[in-house]
């Protein structure tokens, strides 16, 4: 099933959709006659619905964006005043107001089994956040449940009474934007014991019970592959265990979300939202069926038009509800549908929307799966019963796996943008810790004994530490839980393989193993502190700026793969430019490292991501130029390939330390205007331009000027790296720019890289140092060392992390007020906080 | 019907609209053997069908009722019984050629009774082994084949002369036998898997039998930890055989059931060459005259997250086209286009890494091939496929439900009978045997201990004494009688144990509901007569093994004290292996010895194939009786009383 539809993350994206929808919705033919069908059939028991009536995030479209406040701006809100909790009889045609709150917010209502009560969740007029109520399914007796200062949100009865629900107790916030997460928690009936029992990093969503007794929810995850496009089903035994895929993981695009089970079949109706998902995840009908596997979209089939619904109900495989902007719409498989409900005009007048249907009918309690878990342990066990069973494993040989290195995916404190910067350049969005390894048997097999709700996640290597197979996604266990799976990737749709001979898993003839750290290693790398001094010993005296050679040197030299300056064309200096150093930058766009980047592929073929197809390997091992660094240089360099390669080791870095930076995708901190800039971008227009008209050439005509490559998406491919504004300015040395040193003649210092592009001859631009356009260029990145030093990167002394990531660090409990913000250890602080989130960790005894 | 429902969780009810009842049949209370209408509204004891025939022409159906000595002809059309007849026994198998109706029936000396459903005269024309079950007709009618399930003996009965004309060995527990269109071979469906349980492959197999010889010549190794194997039966053409098991996934610790993680229902087709003398459907023979069957393929028939737990009966369309099993855990007819799978086998054989067991672990490999029927009864253990329809049995259930052959067709329901409530001990051979119980129907205690509690002769590794110490499977006669349970004692009694594996291996709440009256069937257990009986004694030579066993210096009945067999102790014989951490395990609860004939392999690990291992190889020490020092006739002796138990 393809869906063909704007990107909503962006706003002429959002426009078009907005207008597409706008069009389509006048258009809508109201169908008499299926009401009347289905009143003898599916709906015969059926007379009454309850439904929320509220206005919706109006200026985000991010499906998730209606909680909360935005990370730059605590005083901008997600959510939007003013929501009714409604019950309508369809025979009679009464509306009951429930509850009725001009400046609260009602979502999210869930009749219960035995029809007696609404669970749902309420942000009271005045307050900041939801928390889960209950009322009586007449409107009376209103109790709150939960408690706190976070959002607790979508909850759900589950069969052994207790509820299930979302809530950004997480204390983490989207790896790509400005708002929090919100992740699986249970609760008692009354509200309490709330505990959460998932460890994403990311939302999840809209659980609710599958007729075995499991939880369907959507899990949004990226884990070194795209931000954008990783939002399926997975299933949870309803203590959280068992966590796995249920439904479209290996197929990018398209936000399932709002899936419930269909009365009668075995299939699941659900909301696919295209793309990246729309507004209050709304997007066409579809019902799911898994027989064929969780990778087999052959069996997912669209029965609504592509308009925006939400929120659908099934009463049998042909029968539906779903919201649609104020109306209730009824719908069957074969496209018919009917607007059965519409609200009152004076709701839509005010903006409302009509969220989130239910039918006011008992239904049967699903079966009860009793706890695999101990809440009184703080681990939980993994069986890996054979890593060389699974899917892409070919060329893989029985026995050269050896050990798996452990990683853990770390929870984000804050977030400013849409991208990733500066955390990586198109790659990872998230810091990786180095757990540690664990062995793997000769057969295969794995056993380990892992720490409960965190997000790790696994590298097969092979018995020279290189990376075999990678894992692009998290698996979580739960205090005490045994879990197993059957290898790498293992076939979703097939059992476990029928052992040939008797020898069960050879792992689990002994304790688990526990996750043995790696000595003379940081838990979690940090490029300039960590690597750029191996860089520096061992690599920047020929791919640096210094060097005896003039510019005509240079190129000797590089022709004959000798010595530097910016030897091979690449500069390895630890320089910073505006928003990552000249040698980070290198060596992403050199694909010297090999990672996931932000790609919306995964299960790679073996040796395809980390260290085992990292070029910059074999440049350190004696045959590049006797280049040999020390073993624990490699295992520092390794395993900083293998946890996403990131710039910065802290989320401290993010939104800050740049010269062009963005905020809700936005470029802030831009230097366009300084008038040194514009000063340099005259003069780049006319010494430059004649030479640099070719848009694949182009040149940055100002430190913050990104030419139109997206600073989160960019292209390896494109020949425009090789002119970006990440490497040809030089923010710790101005003078050493390539923007100055390319044009500039050898006899002045320069390195005369410039040529004529129709005779290919080299070209002198600037004669002098003197020359004034020479000197505004110069100007123009000595305005920007200066202002970078002043608002300082993470790695330079002195760096102040931003006021937003110390105020969630004080809201989280990790930081008290009284700390001096100037003395601060944001590396420390970061670690405290991640283990803050630890199970069973208490703030304030670390 | 209503009263049973209640007491499962509701999602193992059937759905409404299935009870559009295209036929329906009651079965009733005794019916006068002339052929009365039977008496309505009385209530009427549990009968529990196991066995089914059909007429040709679809006129009769013949149902044994296994927990009476009645089998009743009913006329699907009114829905009544025309008939019926008491038999010498419980009556275990049917068969039927023309107006010739054979059914042979419980005991250690089986009676076979024949009728002419001409002139409705019964006649007991003989007394057989041990459990005669599944008679079946050479394609001549001239010689009718049974098993002898607890004799290892298949019986070649003559028909004209009403004579045993031989017997036959075969493997372990013979269930199910076949005889092939040309009438050179019987196949026979070994129930369970025969030797150590820690060989390198513990799966059943299927026995071929060369009636020219006499003789089994070759067993067909299905996969392995293929178990609990049921009916085995030959498509109308010759060409293919089918046969319903368990296939089990015992290698892995029981840390999970989804996707098959334990146990699989499985369906495997022999090829058997064109022996059948029918135009070939398939192109991809591989029989041969040196070997006449092999396993052509396995299909697990167990969805992704629903599994299809105890396929018990197996049939084919007159045509050929489909193929019919019934689950008897799950309540399910599956109807499989056989025409298709043939076809999707023949694609998938024509590219490369074919194997025949890929489709035993591959979820999808019968979608839009198969169909699964939900059935209104409990336990459907028997089928008949006529030129129609497809009749089902429902032993829990009485009910005998009817699909259409044709693609689509639902089963016809029928109202329940009229039977007394189920007393307690029944109804928890019910729960026993209902997989609808388990985290997504995929096993039932049965699916692992046997419909009747006892063994399934793999190993698992349960995680209630550690982990990677894999234990054989035992026996649950008994075990509410010898406290504690399980192989190490971990469960302090059975009642414990029974609760402990409805949470831990079922994955399901223990509902004390269902756990008392399994408590109470099972503790009501006792044992089948030993087969090495002679006339319901010990034989010469087990007295004298009695003898050597309560010899204090044997000292075997120190710890197996006569009785229960046990002194309820835990004792270190020297048998421990490593356990989770690596340790030697050493104490292990001592079991009780009755039916020893039927629960091999021995040991805690089901190391040992067969006594003499136990008392020998297994007992070097002579930690476990001292017998080492007892002199070869001794041994036998000893060996042949313990089977006698």
């Amino acid at each position: 099933m393809k869906y063909i539809f704007p990107r909503t993350d962006s706003f002429p994206g959002f426009l078009i959709a907005l207008l597409v929808f706008l069009f389509v919705s006048a258009s809508i033919p109201v169908r008499a006659g299926l009401l009347e069908e289905h009143s003898r059939g599916a709906l015969s028991n059926v007379t009454e619905f309850v439904f929320a009536a509220r206005k919706m995030n109006n200026t985000d479209g991010h499906w998730y964006a209606n909680i909360g406040y935005y990370a730059h701006d605590p005083d901008r809100k997600a959510w939007r005043e003013g929501a009714k909790l409604y019950k309508w009889n369809r025979q009679s045609g009464q509306l009951q107001t429930l509850l009725e709150d001009s400046r609260g917010g009602i979502r999210d209502p869930q009749v219960s089994y035995d029809c007696t009560r609404i669970l749902f969740a309420y942000r009271k007029g005045g307050r900041e956040n939801y928390l889960l109520h209950e009322i009586n399914i007449d409107g009376s007796g209103l109790r709150q449940l939960t408690s706190g200062e976070y959002d607790d949100i979508e909850p759900t009865y589950l069969p052994d009474g207790g509820i299930v629900f979302v809530s950004t107790r997480c204390k983490r916030w989207v790896n790509c934007w400005l708002t929090q997460v919100a992740t699986l928690h249970r609760c008692d009936p009354d509200g309490g014991n709330v505990r959460p029992i998932s460890s994403n990093n990311e939302q999840d969503n809209t659980p609710w019970p599958l007729k075995d007794g499991r939880i369907l929810y959507t899990r949004w995850e990226y884990v070194d592959r795209s931000q954008v496009d990783y939002h399926h089903l997975w299933s949870a035994n309803a203590d959280g265990t068992g966590q796995m895929i249920w439904y479209g993981n290996q197929h990018p695009g398209i936000v399932m979300i709002d899936a419930k089970p269909v009365p009668g079949s075995d299939q699941v109706i659900a909301i696919f939202s295209p793309g990246h998902g729309g507004r209050e995840h709304s997007g066409p009908v579809a019902l799911v069926d898994v027989k064929a596997g969780p990778d087999d979209t052959s069996h997912s089939r669209k029965i609504s038009d592509d308009l925006p619904y939400r929120d659908p109900w099934a009463f049998s495989g042909h029968c539906f509800v779903a919201a649609l902007d104020g109306k209730l719409v009824l719908m069957d498989d074969g496209g018919r549908r009917e607007t059965i409900f519409t609200l009152p005009k004076g709701d839509l007048q005010a903006g409302m929307h009509l969220h989130e249907p239910r039918p006011v009918a008992s239904r049967e309690r699903e079966p009860v799966l009793p706890s695999r878990m101990d809440v009184a342990k703080s681990t939980g066990r993994l069986l890996l019963a054979d890593i060389y069973e699974g899917r892409n494993m070919k060329g893989v040989q029985r026995g050269q796996i050896k050990k798996l290195l452990v990683l853990e995916s770390l929870p984000m404190p804050i977030h400013y943008t849409g991208g990733m910067d500066p955390i990586s350049y198109g790659g990872t969005f998230t810091l990786e810790r180095v757990v540690g390894t664990v062995p793997v048997e000769e057969d295969g097999s794995a056993f380990v004994e892992l720490p409960a709700l965190r997000s790790f996640f696994f590298v097969a290597l092979d018995e020279n530490d290189l990376s075999v197979k990678r894992m692009q996604s998290f698996l979580t266990v739960q205090p005490g839980e045994t879990t197993s799976c059957v290898g790498c990737h293992e076939q979703r749709e097939r059992a476990p393989k029928i052992a040939y001979s008797n020898s069960g898993p050879r792992a689990a003839r002994r304790a688990p193993s526990r996750v043995e750290p790696i000595p003379g290693v940081p838990d979690v790398l940090d490029f300039p502190r960590d690597i750029q001094p191996i860089l520096d010993e061992h690599c920047v005296k020929c791919h640096g700026y210094d060097g005896p050679a003039p510019g005509a040197r240079v190129e000797q030299a590089t022709a004959k793969g000798g010595a530097g300056p910016r030897a091979g064309r690449l500069i390895l200096s630890g320089d910073r430019g505006p928003m990552f150093s000249h040698s980070y930058y290198m060596l992403t766009v050199a694909r010297l490292f090999s990672d996931g980047r932000n790609e919306p592929i995964s299960n790679y073929s073996p040796r395809t991501l980390g260290t085992g197809s990292s070029r910059i390997l074999s440049f350190v091992d004696g045959a590049h130029y006797d280049v040999k660094i020390r073993a624990d240089q490699k295992r520092k360099l390794m395993l900083w390939i293998e946890t996403g390669a990131p710039y910065p080791g802290t989320y401290a870095a993010l939104g800050t330390g740049m010269i062009g930076a963005y905020a809700e995708n936005q470029p802030v901190e831009t230097d366009f205007e300084w008038a040194q800039t514009r000063k340099a971008t005259a003069v780049i227009a006319s010494r430059c331009g004649s030479c640099h008209s070719d848009p694949s050439r182009s040149l940055p005509t100002a430190l913050s000027d990104e030419r139109g490559v997206s600073f989160w998406r960019p292209s390896m491919d494109d020949p425009r790296l090789n002119t970006s504004r990440h490497i040809v300015f030089n923010l710790s040395h101005p003078e050493k720019s390539l923007m100055l040193l390319a044009p500039l003649a050898e006899t002045a210092g320069g390195w005369q890289l410039c040529r004529d592009p129709k005779t290919k001859a080299r070209v002198v631009v600037f004669e002098s140092v003197n020359d004034p356009d020479y000197q505004a260029l110069l100007g123009m990145c000595e305005a920007g060392k200066t202002r970078m030093d002043q608002i300082k990167r993470f790695d330079m002394p002195g760096f102040i992390p931003r006021q937003d990531w110390v105020r969630e660090m004080k809201r989280y409990g990790v930081i008290a007020g009284a700390v001096s913000d100037q003395k601060m250890d944001v590396y420390a602080v970061e670690q405290r906080y991640w283990e803050s989130l630890w199970y069973g960790a208490e703030i304030g005894k670390k | 019907m209503r009263e049973l429902s209640s007491l499962f969780f509701r999602g193992a009810t059937v759905p409404l609209g299935l009870l559009m009842a295209l036929l329906a049949i009651e079965i009733p209370a005794m019916a006068d053997p002339a052929g009365g209408a039977p008496a309505s509204n009385t209530a009427v004891p549990w009968g529990a069908p196991g066995a089914l025939v059909l007429s040709d022409d679809e006129s009769k159906a013949y149902v044994a009722y296994t927990q009476t000595e009645r089998v009743d002809e009913i006329d699907p059309g009114s829905r009544k019984v025309a008939r019926s007849f008491k038999v010498p026994g419980s009556p275990l198998g049917l068969a039927l050629h023309g107006s010739d109706l054979f059914v042979t029936c419980s005991g250690a000396a089986s009676p076979l009774c024949r009728v002419d459903l001409a002139s409705g005269k019964l006649k007991t024309v003989g007394r057989t082994g041990h459990t005669a079950v599944s008679p079946v007709f050479s394609p001549d009618g001239r010689t009718l084949y049974f098993c002898l399930r607890f004799e290892n003996q298949v019986v070649v009965w003559d028909v004209s002369s009403n004579r045993e004309r031989r017997r036959i060995k075969v493997g372990r527990e013979p269930v199910s036998v076949a005889c092939t269109a040309d009438g050179a071979y019987l196949l026979v469906s070994h129930h369970l898997p025969a030797g150590a349980a820690t060989a390198s492959v513990v799966a059943a197999t299927i026995g071929v039998v060369d009636l020219q010889s006499g003789s089994m010549i070759s067993e067909v190794a299905l996969p392995n930890g293929s178990g609990l194997v049921r009916d085995i039966r030959i498509s109308p053409d010759g060409r293919h055989a089918a046969v319903a098991h368990n296939l089990a996934h015992y290698q892995l610790p029981t840390t999970q059931l989804d996707r098959g993680w334990m146990n699989t229902a499985a369906v495997s087709i022999l090829d058997l060459g064109p022996r059948g003398g029918v135009a070939s459907v398939s192109s991809t023979t591989t029989a041969s005259a040196a070997q006449p069957v092999v396993l052509e393929v396995t299909c697990v028939l167990d969805e992704m997250d629903k599994g299809a737990a105890n396929p018990w009966a197996v049939g084919w369309s007159r045509d050929g086209q489909h193929l019919f099993v019934t689950h008897a855990g799950t309540h399910e007819l599956s109807r499989i286009n056989f025409t298709g799978l043939l076809e999707k086998m023949a694609r998938m054989k024509a590219g490369t890494g074919w194997d025949p067991i890929l489709p035993a672990e591959d979820f999808s490999f019968l979608l839009g091939l198969r169909e699964r029927i939900p059935l209104a009864g409990r336990g459907p253990r028997s089928l008949a496929v006529g030129r129609t329809r497809v009749c089902i049995a429902d032993y829990f259930s009485d009910m005998v439900e009817s699909v259409g052959i044709a693609p689509g067709a639902l089963a016809a329901v029928i109202k329940a009978p009229i039977r007394e409530p189920f007393g307690k001990f029944r109804a928890g051979e019910q729960y026993f045997n209902d997989a609808t119980y388990c985290f997504q129907g995929w096993q039932s205690c049965a699916s692992c201990h046997s419909e009747q509690a006892r063994v399934d002769g793999l190993n698992w590794d349960l995680l209630n004494d550690g982990i990677g110490n894999p234990k054989n499977s035992k026996t649950l006669l008994w075990s509410h009688r010898t406290p504690p349970a399980m192989s190490m004692g971990v469960r302090i009694s059975a009642e414990v144990a029974v609760r402990a594996g409805i949470r831990h291996i079922l994955f399901a709440i223990p509902d004390e509901a269902v756990a008392r009256p399994m408590d109470a069937w099972l503790g009501s257990l006792e044992p089948v007569p030993s087969p090495m009986l002679v006339r319901g004694g010990l034989s010469a030579a087990a007295r004298r093994g009695r003898d050597v066993f309560n010899r204090p210096l044997v000292g075997c009945a120190g710890c197996h004290k006569p009785g229960l067999f046990t002194d309820l102790q835990t004792y270190d014989v020297g048998t421990g292996t490593g356990g989770a951490s690596g340790a030697q395990v050493l104490g292990f609860d001592t079991p009780t010895l009755v039916e020893l004939w039927r629960t091999a392999p021995y040991l805690h690990d089901g190391s040992a194939a067969d006594l003499r291992s136990v008392l020998t190889t297994h007992n070097v020490e002579d930690r476990h009786g001292h017998t080492s020092r007892l002199a070869e006739q001794e041994l036998n002796d000893l060996i042949e009383y313990l089977l006698s138990l």
